[in-house]
């Protein structure tokens, strides 16, 4: 049948993928700053000897990629040129509208000596079950905006050395199916503090540091409050979301100013950073024990960047 | 005033109950539909089985090849006239079960005022056989012979899917004809196993109409195998003392082996799981259209579906063998086989044309002598009769379109990434396509690198003008190294 196109077909080995960061699926970083990402890649059985060839596209939804890292250390040289086969433009992907596209190479399976390329020995089980692989390695900028990224793989295809393959006269490959796929979710926060819980009888503090990224250093703050939630909040004129809903201890913060959140307004350091503390005021009735407070805080002037929530809970 | 305490007095009692924390329960993303790229079933090779045969099928379709490979000994029922001594030695390019330059000679009296062609069945007629296992034994074509012609060995791909292909189909291009000008006749016979009458399909006069009775007609008439339908042996020129004197071996030769199965029967399995022929590129070649627009695809037919068959790798396949396998007066030899008479000839199946266009092609092989697209170009201009509107159309086109044409027609049997064209993905096919700029890596926007009409298009699996990374990896389980 000519032209049979069909959507994975049913393969002996799946290549499982993970996206990572510091070797977790989830991670947090502040505005601006530099995240070092990875996939990891593991098959799913051991009917095979060991991965072939893979490829992957890359995509960030917080901002463009650049291009991923060329492999130094074995076995993953194995995949890169001239030891191995890659697109034209490297190992790490072409950059296409700030995604990675055919991030990967082929291992030398072919037994090429005629052609400049491939040109290395081929590395048996790599990416064995038991043995994850770390299969591509780059960094990406946080984006300024606090919020919840996801660095996504897609389209991604993958071979393996068929099993008990010499490599005589060529190392015959199948083709692996992709199983499951995690991807990495990144949250940008740029208010972060010490502690979730302020002491009423201890008059209890909570300190709050700012980070809005160098991008924003030197800029006014405001430090803005709620205990009527986060959703819907307020959406200024120019499109600016500040997720804490307006009620009466946001009007309170900004009427009393300086006396519960100290300071509660000021400028940021020359890299978008400053200090500030929530502080149990003397004489707070124990009827609000067990009471959550949300605070962010909004860069002035123009008034065109809020910051997540963070939460403080009164305990006796 | 404690500056909490204010706070609370004024909060309406419900907003307090709806107060909850803030943490956020951050999940990994995990696999979605886009995940993997959608993936392309590469074709088989010549002398490939076909995709998606059981175990015990392919199992029979192996015991099959192998006994199409062995080498028949007198003492196995050889001759003692023949053509071969095994299917394999004509049927050889590039794998078992493929073509071969050698040819088997036809002849016969012409039809003469109210006599009609007379095969010379009594002296040995029509097939000579022109080997023997004894030299007394041999035969030739007799004196009394005033016709005789040779016929090529076709390659046998896909034979299986032509046997499922139903007889109401193709008898719908016999009673409606897809082109004025052509008149196609369906040879209906009957198999040697039985049934009622079938569209004959194989051969060159159409006149065998399933694969087993293929492989016991030929087992007799190519190899002098007799068997469980044609126990007769050929007779050296009809010469019954002759046979006696050389034939040895009581009838019928074949037998079953240890599971049951005749030579026959393992012939027929190893043909029926043929896969058929690569067409590369698949699709988009300008001369596919400059095909259709000068009507060769009036007798050869593109495609065809085949109907349900106990096996599911041959029901319901949609393939493109290339012809509608009916009877036409294009271009005839001489020789009446049933309803196919002098002038008519099977319409050829052109699937795994590029392949053997280089040996010779017609039914005789005369369209030869120069390079493949020369030879095919002689044939395309030899036919005559039914055919001679769409040769004459084919010669209005202009030098570049005929060229595009002819381009077309090398395609039918190029296995992908073989731009070597020897139906191996090797060494030396990577060779040519790294060394010679043809993997370009991704088209990113910016354009396709080549079309369908280009070289590079042979590498191009997904035909998104670009050979890539993901082409390569098609490459890479495509390999098949060097023929021993």
């Amino acid at each position: 049948m000519l032209c049979a196109a069909v959507a994975s077909p049913a393969a002996a080995s799946d290549l499982n993928l993970s996206v990572e960061s510091g070797g977790s699926n989830v991670a947090t970083a502040s505005p601006g700053q530099t995240v070092n990402w990875s996939v990891v890649g593991e098959l799913s059985d051991g009917a095979n000897a060991g991965l072939a060839f893979f490829l992957l596209d890359v995509s960030f939804d917080g901002g463009d990629l650049s291009q991923a890292d060329t492999p130094s250390a074995s076995p993953m040289t194995s995949f890169a040129m001239p030891n191995g086969l890659t697109n034209p433009v490297g190992f790490g992907g072409s950059v296409l509208s700030g995604d990675l596209i055919q991030v990967g190479g082929a291992q030398n399976t072919i037994n090429n000596t005629f052609a400049s390329v491939p040109i290395g020995s081929v590395s048996v089980g790599v990416a064995s079950p038991g043995s994850a692989e770390t299969l591509v390695t780059g960094s990406l900028t946080a984006p300024t905006a606090p919020g919840i990224y996801t660095l996504s793989v897609s389209n991604a295809m993958a071979n393996v050395v068929r099993q008990g393959e010499t490599g005589t006269p060529f190392w015959a490959v199948d083709a692996a199916g992709i199983g499951d796929v995690t991807q990495l979710t990144l949250e940008v926060v740029a208010l972060t503090v010490d502690v979730e819980t302020a002491s009423i009888a201890g008059l209890g503090v909570q300190n709050m540091s700012l980070d809005a990224g160098i991008a924003n250093a030197g800029r006014s703050y405001y430090m803005l409050g709620s205990i009527s939630g986060t959703s819907p909040g307020l959406t200024l004129g120019n499109g600016t979301h500040i997720p804490l809903n307006f009620g009466p201890y946001f009007d309170l913060m900004i009427s009393l100013p300086n006396v519960i959140i100290v300071p509660q307004s000021g400028a940021l350091d020359g890299v978008g950073q400053a200090s500030a503390a929530f502080v149990v005021p003397p004489g707070t009735p124990t009827s609000l024990i067990g009471v959550t407070f949300q605070h962010a805080y909004l860069l002035l002037s123009p008034k065109n960047y809020a910051s997540n929530v963070v939460d403080v809970t009164l305990v006796p | 005033m404690n500056t909490l305490h204010h706070v609370t007095t004024r909060l309406h009692a419900g907003a307090l109950a709806g107060l909850s924390g803030l943490a956020l329960c951050l999940g990994a993303a995990t696999a979605s539909s886009q995940d993997a790229l959608p993936q392309i079933e590469l074709q088989p090779f010549p002398g490939a089985p076909l995709p998606g045969l059981t175990a015990p099928e392919l199992d029979r379709f192996e015991k099959g090849r192998l006994e199409f490979e062995h080498v028949l000994s007198n003492a196995e029922g050889l001759g003692p006239v023949f053509n071969d001594s095994s299917c394999a030695q004509c049927h050889a390019l590039p794998l078992a079960g493929g073509f071969s330059s050698s040819a088997v000679t036809r002849f016969g009296k012409a039809a003469s005022g109210p006599n009609p062609f007379d095969p010379l069945d009594a002296l040995g007629g029509s097939l000579l056989q022109d080997q023997t296992t004894d030299g007394g034994c041999a035969e030739s074509v007799p004196p009394e012979a005033d016709v005789t012609t040779f016929r090529t060995t076709p390659h046998l791909f896909g034979l299986g899917l032509v046997e499922a292909i139903s007889d109401g189909d193709l008898l719908l291009n016999e009673t409606t004809p897809p082109h004025a000008s052509v008149a196609g006749v369906a040879h209906m016979v009957t198999p040697l196993e039985g049934g009622g009458l079938r569209v004959g399909r194989f051969g060159w006069k159409a006149q065998v109409p399933t694969v087993l009775t293929f492989s016991a007609d030929a087992s007799l008439n190519e190899m002098g195998l007799t068997n469980r339908f044609v126990g007769t042996e050929n007779a050296p020129n009809g010469d019954l003392g002759l046979l006696a004197a050389c034939d040895a071996v009581a009838d019928p030769e074949d037998g079953p082996d240890g599971e049951g199965f005749d030579r026959i029967d393992r012939h027929t399995d190893f043909q029926r799981f043929l896969a058929q022929p690569p067409q590369t590129p698949r699709n988009g070649m300008t001369g596919a259209a400059l095909f259709t627009q000068v009507s060769c695809d009036a007798c050869h037919v593109v495609e065809f579906t085949t109907g349900a068959t106990a096996e599911a790798a041959l029901s319901g396949v949609t393939f493109r063998p290339f012809s509608d396998f009916l009877l036409h007066e294009v271009i005839g030899d001489g020789i009446v086989q049933g309803t196919g008479t002098e002038m008519r000839m099977r319409t050829a199946p052109l699937w795994g044309l590029g392949q053997r266009a280089g040996v010779g092609l017609l039914h005789d092989g005369s369209a030869t002598g120069g390079t493949a697209e020369v030879n095919i170009d002689t044939a395309i201009l030899a036919h005559d009769n039914e055919a001679a509107f769409s040769s004459a159309a084919y010669q209005a086109l202009s030098g570049a379109e005929q060229d595009q044409l002819v381009a077309f027609l090398m395609s039918l049997g190029r296995a992908e990434f073989d731009i070597e064209g020897n139906s191996t993905v090797d060494e030396i096919d990577w060779f040519f396509l790294q060394a010679f700029g043809h993997f370009t890596g991704p088209d990113l926007g910016g354009g396709a690198f080549f079309g369908p009409d280009d070289e590079s298009a042979v590498a191009d699996v997904d035909q998104d003008g670009d050979f890539d990374l993901v082409d390569f990896g098609y490459m890479q389980r495509a390999f098949t190294g060097a023929l021993p």
